[in-house]
């Protein structure tokens, strides 16, 4: 929240307002215990955030806490709020986040760790833990917590894995310890899933993940805060899975969010009415990581659709497979086919897609895409990665082969649509990520990367494509900082002084400050990203059980190189990836009464 | 009732406080949603993307108050102002809020192509009595001038307009000698536009002698 003076002279004042409908305002003078949840990127994305609003509504169903939100403003009220000495504020009270009890920053993106140094500078906290001896306890969630080394010595503690369970627990303890720092640290660091630096050695703790084991029975905000400004994800959102078990290697969110855990049907249809009523939005979006997977996806629809078709409210499904099950889906539920829908085949070739298991043939996606064309839609968006771990050059150039298929198949079945097909391919490049079987790959540096994008760039067929590729220096660094360990808290700390605040969003990511801050610790950025690490080596994020054994790790890269690609085990046999240590009924799958 | 007759909801509100910083779309976003919780019957438009068939009378910048806005609904049915203000109260909140309800007949033309005065309150500020003063001479000397000529910048060019004819009223009201109210009542439509700020820009070497700042902007009514 901004003081009235400043909000003139800010370019969106509607980010710093709060009062929107729907926000929580508890008094503060009859809570115990003040949580600010901030989010290291400004309010158009924090606010689109189904995490965040989960905790918050958590929170704020206890009597005794208050849940705040707090986002990173944009670079024009950071300067304004900095001349003037004004400090980061919570939207809900405006009471100063140094104020707060606790400060939950949610860490997304590698990206966004100066945003969350921001956040603490902003709030007038000493950026190190280790210098704070007043003000809240901060600490860390969300996927980057699964290798929190580099950002260490900035967090009092880190929860890793689902946060609705534990963050109740943080809150008694903090109760039971009369808010007493040491005491608190003392009583989080024996929950479990729970990191607190300070009382865990790395070389000797082991923090499990935190796993809710019964999806159906969690809460979830059926009263969100609906947002006066426009913001990325505006409309109901319905969780209706976590999790993904069909083992695509590159994959983190594939690995830290097992297993599936489905909501069941009538909890979701009942969370829909509620939302719907309670918000006034006319779009609802399921996610999950891949809706086309949740069990009873057709009936979820079905329902939804009967229920909500004369109130006027569409579904929308963003996450489908590369299938024509998925195109029909998609289909019973678009009213207009004027956004475009993507598939993801991430490779160009067949022995690639197998050595990442992405199991994926050309005419899934050609069959796909006919259907897609069929059924009125003009514009496709295609993924793929570059610099995949065994990729060769006729396996990039099998990308621009593969985009020419789909043009033909356009040719073929939009008739005289065809003029008006509109094929964008998005290529990123790809980032070995902790807990994957990848994760000891080696990923290109920069000049690689740039070679790659442009031999694919000089093969893609012009006519109906729009080509894109994922910055390449960005994509570096994510990589680095996403394998980093605790040396780098130090050139994160000196690229924020720097005045490097990474915005994914508005991808205000400066290449040369970030190699200047690497530098200046002896570090060089290229040569760390190209680096593979072996197969015995300690690694940074070791410490971390995120619920998947490193030896299934291991056996899945083994059966990369040898092109062998591993079923889904919600179809075949259970492979022991090792969550059955954590979660009694494995897979499981919500049947519908 | 004549058969086949469409009613529209006349809806005064307000847009105060913290609220007064949304911009256009975004009142009207919020209106659309709580139109949709309130239940009330209201009309869409046809088409594949149906939406709430709303119009709102002239706007307000982002950061000016509005203590009687217009906007108008259509109706899917008549319905009472009683009930929509029962439905419809409950879903804004003190900043946004409808103070009256009028159930109109809907002809052909826009709800609001009569409207051709806006009212506004400028609250002044100024560092001693004397600056005050040196306003208020000058508003008057505004008052009494055959032309006062702006400049417009539209995409292309620049544009010089003269505003006088449509500065119905401007009449500084001085309070306790530091604070004092700008009354305006001032054109409005394509041809008679006078904004608030262009009165403002004409007072500035005054404003700016004085030492008197423009605190608060409220448009109090339009009709
Ligand atoms: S333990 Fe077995 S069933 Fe569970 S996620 Fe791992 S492989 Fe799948």
């Amino acid at each position: 929240m901004l003081p009235e003076y400043l909000l003139g002279k800010v370019q969106n004042p509607a980010h710093y307002i709060g009062s929107e409908h729907n926000i929580v305002v508890k008094d503060p003078g009859r809570v115990e215990v003040r949580f600010a949840l901030a989010y290291p990127d400004g309010y158009r994305v924090g606010m689109s955030h189904i995490g965040s609003r989960i905790l918050y509504h958590i929170i704020n169903q206890r009597p005794d806490a208050a849940c705040e939100r707090v986002f990173l403003p944009a670079a024009d009220a950071r300067q304004l709020m900095q001349q003037a000495g004004i400090k980061l504020a919570t939207l809900e009270t405006g009471t100063p986040v140094a104020e707060c009890d606790i400060l939950g920053i949610t860490l997304q993106y590698e990206l966004n760790y100066t945003g969350a140094l921001a956040i603490l500078d902003l709030s007038g906290l000493p950026l190190r833990a280790a210098q704070r001896r007043a003000g809240p306890l901060v600490v860390g969630g969300g996927p980057c917590a699964f290798n929190p080394e580099p950002v260490v010595p900035f967090f009092d503690a880190f929860v890793i894995g689902d946060g609705e369970e534990v963050v109740g627990e943080l809150i008694e303890v903090y109760k039971q310890a009369a808010g007493r720092r040491e005491a608190v640290l003392e009583g989080w660091a024996e929950l479990g899933g729970v990191y607190v630096p300070s009382r865990h050695d790395p070389g000797e703790c082991r923090i499990t993940r935190c796993v809710v084991q019964d999806l159906d029975a969690m809460p979830f905000p059926t009263a969100p805060v609906v947002p006066w400004a426009e913001i990325v994800h505006d409309r109901a959102q319905l969780e209706i899975a976590r999790g993904c078990t069909r083992g695509c290697r590159f994959c983190q969110a594939g690995i830290i969010y097992r297993p599936v855990r489905e909501r069941r049907v009538q909890t979701l249809l009942q969370q829909a009415r509620q939302i719907i009523a309670s918000t006034g939005y006319d779009e609802i979006s399921l996610l999950a990581l891949n809706c086309a997977d949740y069990t009873q996806i057709e009936q979820l629809i079905d329902a939804l659709i009967a229920e909500f078709a004369d109130k006027r409210v569409s579904v929308g499904l963003p996450s489908l497979r590369t299938d024509t099950f998925s195109v029909q889906l998609a289909r019973s539920v678009a009213r207009v086919r004027k956004s475009g829908l993507t598939f993801a085949p991430e490779a160009g070739s067949q022995r690639l897609r197998d050595s990442i298991n992405k199991q994926v043939q050309d005419a899934d996606l050609l069959d796909a895409v006919a259907a897609a064309f069929e059924a009125g839609w003009t514009t496709i968006k295609l993924y793929f990665m570059v610099g995949l771990p065994q990729e060769r050059e006729e396996d990039v150039l099998a990308i621009a082969g593969l985009v020419q298929q789909v043009i033909e198949a356009g040719r073929r079945s939009m008739g005289s649509r065809f003029g008006r097909l509109q094929v964008n391919v998005s290529v990123a490049g790809f980032i070995p990520k902790p807990h994957t079987p990848f994760q000891w790959c080696r990923q290109l540096d920069r000049q690689e990367l740039v070679a790659r994008q442009q031999l694919l760039a000089a093969r893609m067929p012009r006519k109906h494509v729009k080509l894109d590729f994922h910055e390449a220096d960005q994509t570096v660094l994510e990589g680095v900082l996403a394998r980093g360990g605790r040396q780098l808290a130090d050139v994160i700390e000196r690229a924020y002084k720097s005045g490097c605040v990474g915005d994914r969003w508005q991808a205000e990511v400066d290449p040369a400050r970030w190699r200047e801050a690497f530098s200046e610790q002896g570090l060089d950025l290229e040569a760390v990203a190209g680096r593979s690490l072996s197969i015995d080596e300690w690694l940074p994020w070791d410490h971390i059980d995120c619920g998947v054994d490193r030896e299934f790790l291991r056996r899945e890269l083994e059966r990369s190189t040898e092109g062998k690609v591993t079923p889904d085990c919600r179809e075949g046999p259970c492979l022991h990836c090792g969550m059955q240590r954590l979660v009694s009924r494995c897979p499981e799958v919500a049947g519908d009464d | 009732m004549i058969e086949g007759q469409r009613w529209y909801a006349r809806l005064t509100y307000r847009k105060t406080g913290r609220l007064r910083w949304l911009g256009h779309l975004d009142i009207r976003r919020g209106f659309e949603r709580a139109l949709r919780r309130s239940g009330l019957p209201v009309a869409y438009s046809q088409g594949y993307n149906p939406h709430i068939r709303l119009t709102f009378a002239h706007p307000l910048p982002v950061g000016v108050e509005g203590w009687a806005e217009l906007c108008a609904v259509d109706l899917a049915r008549e319905v009472s102002p009683q009930e929509i203000g029962k439905q419809l109260l409950p879903q804004l909140c003190d900043d946004l809020q409808v103070t009256s309800v009028e159930v109109l007949p809907r002809g052909r033309r826009s709800p609001f192509a009569d409207l051709s005065v806006a009212s506004y309150e400028l609250v002044l500020s100024a560092d001693s009595p004397r600056g005050m003063t040196i306003v208020a001479e000058a508003v008057d000397r505004c008052l009494a001038s055959e032309e006062l000529v702006v400049e417009r910048r539209t995409k292309r060019n620049v544009v010089w307009v003269d505003i006088r004819p449509h500065i119905y009223t401007a009449q500084l009201k001085i309070e306790d000698g530091n604070i004092g109210r700008l009354v305006l009542e001032l054109g409005l439509g394509e041809k008679r536009l006078v904004k608030p700020q262009e009165v403002v820009d004409c007072l500035a070497p005054a404003l700016s002698e004085g030492g008197v700042r423009v605190v608060r902007t409220i448009r109090t009514g339009l009709r």
